[in-house]
């Protein structure tokens, strides 16, 4: 059996402790908010270019899974992901948090991550080359549908009022609107500004949008920034593993849907867990309770998030595409090694491919005893700590998150002037998620919906490409039913009270 | 006689070290800027310099990454940053070319840009998914002549490279193809890998690394290249379309001259480590170094060259 | 009050979807289609906002009071303001010592002792110590340098 020769490959010491480091340094990395995966795993490529190509996979794939994972602790504890695959964690982790179920929420976001990771990894060993051919059936008119899907999750985020979470959502696709068309080539709503040119940046708005309103009420208020609710300190494994058992739809559904967006070429964790929570949502007995601090919702959102690791390497290895924007790094880590992409690596290097798949395996369960450390420290740090430290401290993390990316000031200026926006149309009652949802998701459904055109008008007709294509016609039905069965649900079950 | 001249020998040399070592460039990490995502052909070709950077200088290769309007954020940019010589910025002919006519306002005139070095040039190539019934690029132009608008070919962005190859194939070849622009190279080679559109404009790079899924038809190169010898160029079909991307080292305008050598100099020297290069020449990359300060007259060539292209595919917006 | 607030919210909203759809008249048909669409979108959506206020519907949702210090609030805006746009001139150390410390003021709400002040000064220079290092050295990601400092 060659499977326990790589098995023993990828559990060298050596290769042990770089999945250890790389894990660890994932997860402090993910949860500073504005350094996101793609950025962690960048940053660290260099240290990989004297390993051997396997080690150095280990080690990056390891980042990548645990900053997947890190971004939760600033999503959870202060609405703000760490990366933007945590952004639907903010959705329930954070009520959680401020009632004093933080430490649980950490704890289930550590055991969703892990279950997530495992599953995407597998899927990466076991059909990696039939789930590529599939993914490349997903054409422009496919992701403009799957991006409309997405957006129909501003009737959920909305909280009942949603005339206004559609003025958010158009707000935030207004946006991302700013700057050079990829698809017509205008440079739109710039006003002249070689800053707006380049468009808004989706983290520094992010930041803006949902950690700054948080600052900007703590400093208003002595209270401490998140209640210790009773004693109920520590881990809460018990609670949380009972959750889970519970929730095993959530962690299966969860991890499925994060493995098939991570497939596909382009499209990240962000939108994964996105579908996957609005998904979850759908298919709860209890709708409501979503963003009031369900816990479904993180398990949903971080198992799909962690599984697009595993997925998102399927087409990078296969096709030699990256399959989320930290793929793309990644990719480059192989050709930098001289590890040529393609069907064949799964044969010709069979022995280089599933070691490292084993050496993911490794240290997505790393992330555990890991994470659950880490999150209990995390945790106790910022619920103890006082607010004259957590908000300089998480005001400079905002700053220096949005500075870093790429090094420029403007993107502070948009965090900061978004920042207070955000806070004051939460006055008015207009929440900000749809905002989010409508910058990262309008480019991803203006681009499809351009290219469809184009084809479309060259192919004979636009209608058949956006109406005329299986895969899409399954996701529009998909958003049917998301979007009306709620209400039909509601008619038929009082018809059957009557 | 014989021993003055020996003596002004020695003390121009010396004078020549010594002013080489009084500058002592690099003496700390050097910034390379890419105006693109990390992952992509040229964030690539920057990060194997960096290996090939520390084993020339002792210093580091700094990348930093600043993605945005397909470059131009980071060129219009350029200026405002500190000419202190450990400030660069990859740039890309012909898109600082294109961009100022074809997507304004760009935020910088060609003109602004300073090109200290042009380390590399990537040809592009026109590409159909493995399965495409198209076999040589004559087939493909009886099928654009048959139906005109009705042949897709995608390409990154709107005035970029893609743009210009497509605009210069179609004026050439008498047709009219259908241009479908992708947000990054990666989306396009999906698209044309899933059949999504029937060709696409892409770098030789990608052509090599995807050339199980995908084929290549024509270079758009002068002559063929060494990694694809049965490659034919367009030139050679009868088709006069040449079409790349060069790639240079900028440094902001406020860097004084001597340190626009020293900069040309470093990394034209980092360019010659054997292993980058070998690296460099498996990615399709075909490695150069014109230096500065003649490497503007090649700068102002190409802008003659492809501005009327720049125009023309204005004019058709 | 939140009627008229949310009236007021309307009609901007309409306004600014009016203002998308006049601004995209000047370019190409496809490059103005999302911003018409989103335009017609936010006109229709500000229109029965606001209809739907002046026939009286109920408000659905209740806004939570603004409890606490407004003052404090602006104060934030402000410090967290001038920290993000000094940083050119000021660079990140000066810059982020004036940010600190500003919002470690507006941020207390007890005495200040002698060996409270030295635990923060302590705390937050060991702390900015930590990251400025992780960032700048470990991570080499260039952090602002001012101008004058």
């Amino acid at each position: 059996m060659e499977l326990v020769g790589y098995a023993a490959a990828a559990a060298t010491p050596y290769n042990l402790l770089l999945a250890l480091a790389g894990v660890t340094a994932g997860v402090v990395l993910g949860a500073l908010p504005g350094i996101s995966s793609t950025f962690a795993v960048a940053v660290l490529l260099p240290t990989t270019f004297t390993m051997e190509p396997v080690s150095a996979l280990i080690f990056l794939g390891a980042v990548y899974t645990g900053s997947t994972y890190g971004g939760a602790y600033s999503a959870i504890l202060v609405n703000t992901p760490g990366t933007p695959q945590n952004i639907a964690t903010t959705f329930d982790g954070y009520p959680m948090a401020r009632r004093g179920d933080g430490n649980l929420a950490i704890t289930l976001a550590c055991l969703a991550s892990v279950v997530g990771g495992l599953v995407g990894a597998v899927a990466l060993w076991a059909v990696a080359p039939p789930l590529a051919r599939v993914a490349l059936a997903f054409g422009p008119i496919e992701y403009f549908w799957l991006a409309v899907l997405g957006l129909t999750m501003i009737a959920s985020l909305s909280e009942g009022n949603l005339l206004k979470g559609g003025i958010s959502g158009c707000l935030g696709l207004a946006l991302s609107l700013v700057g050079v068309s990829v698809v017509s080539g205008d440079t739109r709503f710039a006003f002249d500004s070689p800053a707006l040119v380049g468009g808004i940046n989706l983290v520094p708005a992010v930041i803006g949008l949902l950690c700054i309103p948080v600052l900007i009420d703590l400093v208003a208020v002595p209270q401490p920034h998140l209640k210790r609710e009773g004693s109920v300190g520590g881990y809460r494994l018990r609670e949380a593993l009972r959750i889970c058992r519970k929730s095993w739809g959530t962690l299966t559904r969860g991890s499925l849907i994060g493995t098939g967006i991570g497939v596909l070429p382009a499209a990240g964790g962000s939108i994964a867990s996105l579908v996957a929570y609005s998904e979850t949502r759908r298919a709860s007995s209890r709708p409501e309770a979503f963003g009031t601090g369900e816990p479904e919702g993180v398990l949903s959102s971080e198992s799909a998030n962690n599984a697009t690791v595993g997925g998102g390497l399927i087409p990078t290895f296969v096709l030699g595409i990256p399959g989320t924007p930290a793929d793309a790094v990644i990719l480059g880590a192989l050709l930098i090694h001289g590890v040529r992409t393609g069907p064949s690596l799964f044969t010709e290097r069979a022995p280089l491919i599933y070691t490292f798949i084993f050496g993911l395996l490794i240290a997505t369960l790393l992330m555990l005893p890991v994470g659950l450390l880490m999150g209990r420290y995390a945790y106790g740090a910022i619920v103890s700590i006082s607010k004259t430290f957590l908000v300089p401290l998480v005001a400079f993390f905002t700053i220096i998150g949005s500075y870093a990316i790429h090094n420029d000031v403007n993107d502070v200026v948009v965090m900061l002037v978004l920042g207070v926006f955000g806070w004051l149309i939460a006055r008015v009652g207009i929440p900000a998620a749809p905002m989010v949802l409508g910058l990262l998701l309008g480019p991803i459904a203006e681009q499809g919906f351009g290219q469809g055109v184009i084809i479309g008008t060259a192919t004979g007709s636009v209608w058949a490409q956006f109406f005329g294509r299986p895969i899409a016609l399954a996701i529009i039905a998909l958003i049917v039913v998301t979007l009306f069965a709620p209400y039909v649900l509601r008619r038929y079950t009082r018809r059957l009270a009557a | 006689m014989k021993s003055r001249g020996w003596l002004l020998a020695a003390a121009t040399t010396s004078f020549a070290a010594l002013s080489g070592a009084a500058l002592g460039y690099p003496e700390k990490p050097v910034v390379f800027v890419v105006p693109y995502g990390p992952g992509g052909p040229s964030d690539l070709g920057a990060r194997v310099m960096q290996p090939a950077f520390k084993s020339a200088t002792g210093h580091e290769l700094v990348i930093q990454n600043k993605p945005g309007a397909g470059g131009a954020t980071a060129w219009s940019q350029l200026n405002s940053m500190s000419g202190d010589g450990y400030t660069t910025m990859l740039t890309a002919m012909p898109h600082i070319i294109l961009q100022p006519v074809v997507n304004q306002p760009s935020g910088y005139e060609t003109e602004d840009i300073t090109i200290v070095l042009v380390y590399g040039y990537l040809p592009e190539v026109l590409a159909v998914p493995k399965a495409s019934k198209f076999q040589t690029v004559k087939d493909l132009v009886a099928a654009a002549k048959a139906s005109p608008g009705r042949i897709t070919i995608a390409g990154t962005g709107v005035g970029g490279g893609n743009h210009a190859a497509q605009a210069l194939f179609d004026k050439a070849a008498g047709v009219r193809t259908a241009y479908v622009p992708f947000k990054d190279t990666a989306s396009g080679n999906a698209a044309l890998m899933g059949s999504q559109v029937d060709t696409a404009w892409t770098w030789l790079s990608q052509g090599l690394t995807l050339k199980d899924n995908i084929r290549m038809l024509a270079v758009a190169s002068e002559e063929r290249v060494a990694l694809a010898p049965s490659l034919p160029t367009l030139k050679e079909l009868g088709y006069n379309v040449t079409s790349g991307a060069w790639w240079a080292v900028a440094v902001p305008k406020s860097t004084p001259e001597n340190l626009r050598r020293q900069v040309s100099q470093t990394f034209a020297k980092v360019i010659q480590d054997r292993q980058y290069q070998a690296k460099m020449s498996e990615f399709g990359y075909v490695t150069m170094a014109i230096t500065y300060p003649a490497v503007s007259d090649f700068v102002k060539q190409k802008t003659s060259e492809y501005r009327p292209i720049a125009r023309q595919i204005k004019a058709k917006k | 009050m939140s009627r008229l607030a949310d009236v007021l919210m309307g009609a901007v909203a309409a306004g600014f979807g009016g203002f998308l759809m006049v601004a995209s008249r000047n370019y190409t048909d496809l490059g103005a289609a999302f911003p018409r669409a989103v335009g017609l979108s936010m006109i229709v959506l500000g229109i029965v906002l606001v209809a739907g206020r002046l026939i009286r519907w109920s408000v659905s949702t209740s806004l939570p009071a603004l409890e606490g210090s407004m003052v404090r609030r602006a104060l934030f805006v402000v410090i967290i303001a001038i920290w993000g746009v000094s940083l050119p001139w000021l660079g990140i150390v000066l810059a982020s010592v004036v940010g600190i410390a500003g919002l470690t003021l507006v941020s207390n709400f007890s005495r200040w002792n002698a060996r409270r002040i030295l635990i923060h000064v302590v705390g937050h220079a060991a702390i900015f110590a930590f990251f400025y290092g992780l960032l700048a050295y470990g991570l080499q990601v260039p952090l602002p340098e001012g101008r004058i400092f």
